[in-house]
C-alpha cells in the first residue's frame, strides 16, 4: 500500500464508530494501512503530528467563554413567551361544551347519509388497497432497479480506453435519457464519433457516454474527456450543482483512484451528468473556460 | 398544570445545551454578539418546533441543526462570507513539529477563511465529536460529501495553523 492511500484510509477511519467509511475502505484496508505505518517512518510521523494537532484543535475549538447572564436572558425570554399563548381564558373556552361541534360530531356519526355518499365511502377501502398495491409494486420495481453512485460512474468511465471509444456498442436506452447538456457551448465541442451516444459497458441501456477532444489553441488549452448521461432516478447521491460551471470535483477520494483524471457531476432536468476529464483539476477550469467562450 | 406542555422541556434543553449551542454559534459566526443573538433565535425556533423532537437523546443534534439553519438564513441575506481556495488535501510527509501552540482567536481566524460548507463539518467534528453520519444528517448531504469536505477543510486548517506557528511574529 502506498503512503497516500494509507494516510487516506487512516484519516477517514481514525475516529469512526458508525461504519460510515465502509464504502471507501474495508477492514483489510485499514489493517494494511496500520501495518504500513510500522514500515514507513515518514507516514508514522505524519500521523503522530496530525493526531497531536487534532487534539490541540479540538481543545482550543471548545475554549469559547459563554457571556455571563446570556443563558438567564434566554430562559427569561422563553418563560415570557410561554406565559403568553396559554391563558386561563383560552383553556376555559377549550374545555367548555360546544353545542355546534357536538352537533357536527353527531352528524358525522349518523348512518343516515345520502346513498351516493355511502357508495363513495364504501369505495375508500378499495381505493386505499389499490393505492397501497400500486405503491408496493413501484417500490419493488424501484428497489430492484440497479442504481449507481456518482463515484461508481466515475470509476466506470475511468476504465474506458478513450481511444477505443468507437468500439463500444451504441447506447440502447431511451434517447431522451442521452441528451447533451443544454448549456451553450457543449454543442460546439469536438465530439469523438460525432456526438453519437455509446453505451457504458456496465449499463449500455441506461448510461450513455460521449467523448470529446478539444485541441489546444492560442485561446485555450486542450481538454479531453468523457461525459456520461444517467437518468436522475438511477443515481444514488444526486450532485448539488446544476451545471458544469458550478460543479466542483466530485470527491477527493476519487482523485487517487482516477489517476490523472478529475471527475465532476451535476444534474440538469431529469438527468445527471458525470464528466471525467483527463489532466486533473486544471483541465476542469480549461473546459469551463472553453464553454464560457462565445465560440469554441 | 399539564406536564406535557413544552415550556419545562425547552427550558431544560436550554439549561443543558445553551453553552454548546452558543459555542457552536460563536465558531460559525466568529462574533460573540452574533453568537448570542443566533443562539437565542435558535432556541426560539426550537420552541415553535418542539413537537418535532421525538427523541430527547437527539436534542443536541437537533439544536445544532436549527442553529445552523438560523445562521445560514442570516448569512444568505448578508452574503459576506469570504472563501479561500482549498487545494488537494494529502500531505503524505510532514516534518516533525513542536507541540501545537495557537489560541482561540487564531483558530477562529482560520475558520473564518473557510466557506460555511467546509467550516460547519469541521466545527462539528472537532467540537462535539459528531460522527460522519451525524454531520451528514445535520447538513443534509451524503456521508461521502461530508468526508470529502472534512478532509479538505482539515488539511487547510492544519496547514494554516502550522503556518501561524512558524510565523516570525510568534
Amino acid at each position: 500500500m502506498d503512503c497516500r492511500r494509507a494516510l487516506e484510509i487512516l484519516e477517514f477511519s481514525d475516529r469512526e464508530s458508525d461504519g460510515a467509511s465502509a464504502d471507501f475502505c474495508s477492514a483489510d484496508d485499514r489493517a494494511a494501512a496500520e501495518s504500513h505505518l510500522e514500515s514507513c517512518a515518514a507516514c508514522a510521523q505524519a500521523v503522530r503530528n496530525w493526531r497531536q494537532l487534532d487534539r490541540a484543535i479540538a481543545q482550543v475549538m471548545r475554549a469559547v467563554p459563554v457571556p455571563r447572564g446570556a443563558q438567564q436572558r434566554l430562559l427569561a425570554r422563553l418563560a415570557e413567551i410561554e406565559t403568553k399563548p396559554v391563558d386561563s381564558a383560552s383553556e376555559a373556552v377549550a374545555s367548555a361544551p360546544n353545542p355546534v361541534s357536538d352537533e357536527l360530531a353527531r352528524l358525522a356519526q349518523s348512518s343516515k347519509l345520502p346513498s351516493r355518499r355511502r357508495f363513495l365511502r364504501s369505495l375508500v377501502p378499495v381505493a386505499a388497497c389499490v393505492a397501497v398495491a400500486g405503491i408496493g409494486f413501484f417500490s419493488v420495481v424501484w428497489m430492484f432497479s440497479p442504481r449507481w453512485s456518482v463515484e461508481q460512474v466515475s470509476q466506470e468511465l475511468a476504465k474506458l480506453d478513450f481511444d477505443s471509444l468507437q468500439t463500444l456498442g451504441n447506447f440502447t436506452g431511451n434517447g431522451a435519457a442521452a441528451s447533451l447538456p443544454k448549456e451553450p457551448g457543449w454543442e460546439r465541442l469536438n465530439w469523438e464519433g460525432g456526438a453519437l451516444a455509446k453505451g457504458l459497458p456496465a449499463a449500455p441501456d441506461v448510461i450513455a457516454v460521449y467523448g470529446f477532444d478539444i485541441p489546444k489553441t492560442h485561446h485555450h488549452g486542450a481538454a479531453r474527456g468523457l461525459i456520461a448521461v444517467i437518468p436522475r432516478n438511477r443515481i444514488r447521491n444526486l450532485p448539488a450543482a446544476g451545471s458544469l460551471a458550478t460543479a466542483s470535483p466530485t470527491s477527493e477520494y476519487m482523485e487517487a483512484r482516477l489517476g490523472e483524471s478529475v471527475s465532476v457531476a451535476w444534474q440538469e432536468g431529469n438527468v445527471v451528468y458525470v464528466c471525467l476529464l483527463q489532466g486533473g483539476a486544471d483541465s476542469l477550469s480549461t473546459l469551463q473556460g472553453i464553454l464560457d467562450q462565445p465560440s469554441a | 398544570m399539564d406536564e406535557s406542555r413544552s415550556a419545562p422541556n425547552l427550558a431544560e434543553l436550554a439549561r443543558e445545551h445553551y453553552a454548546l449551542v452558543y459555542r457552536y454559534a460563536y465558531r460559525l459566526s466568529g462574533s460573540a454578539e452574533e453568537a448570542e443573538d443566533l443562539t437565542q433565535q435558535a432556541f426560539l425556533t426550537a420552541h415553535r418546533r418542539l413537537h418535532q423532537l421525538r427523541d430527547a437523546n437527539s436534542a443536541k443534534s437537533w439544536l445544532c441543526a436549527i442553529l445552523r439553519n438560523t445562521f445560514l438564513t442570516r448569512v444568505t441575506s448578508q452574503r459576506s462570507l469570504q472563501m479561500v481556495p482549498l487545494h488537494g488535501f494529502w500531505d503524505p510527509v510532514q516534518e516533525q513539529s513542536a507541540p501545537p501552540s495557537f489560541d482561540s482567536n487564531e483558530l477562529q481566524q482560520v475558520l473564518n477563511e473557510l466557506s460555511e460548507e467546509f467550516r460547519t463539518p469541521l466545527i462539528l467534528y472537532y467540537f462535539e465529536e459528531f460522527s460522519y453520519r451525524e454531520i451528514a444528517e445535520q447538513m443534509a448531504v451524503p456521508i461521502g460529501t461530508v468526508m470529502s469536505r472534512l478532509a479538505r477543510a482539515k488539511t487547510h486548517l492544519r496547514r494554516r495553523l502550522e503556518a501561524l506557528q512558524s510565523a516570525p511574529t510568534r
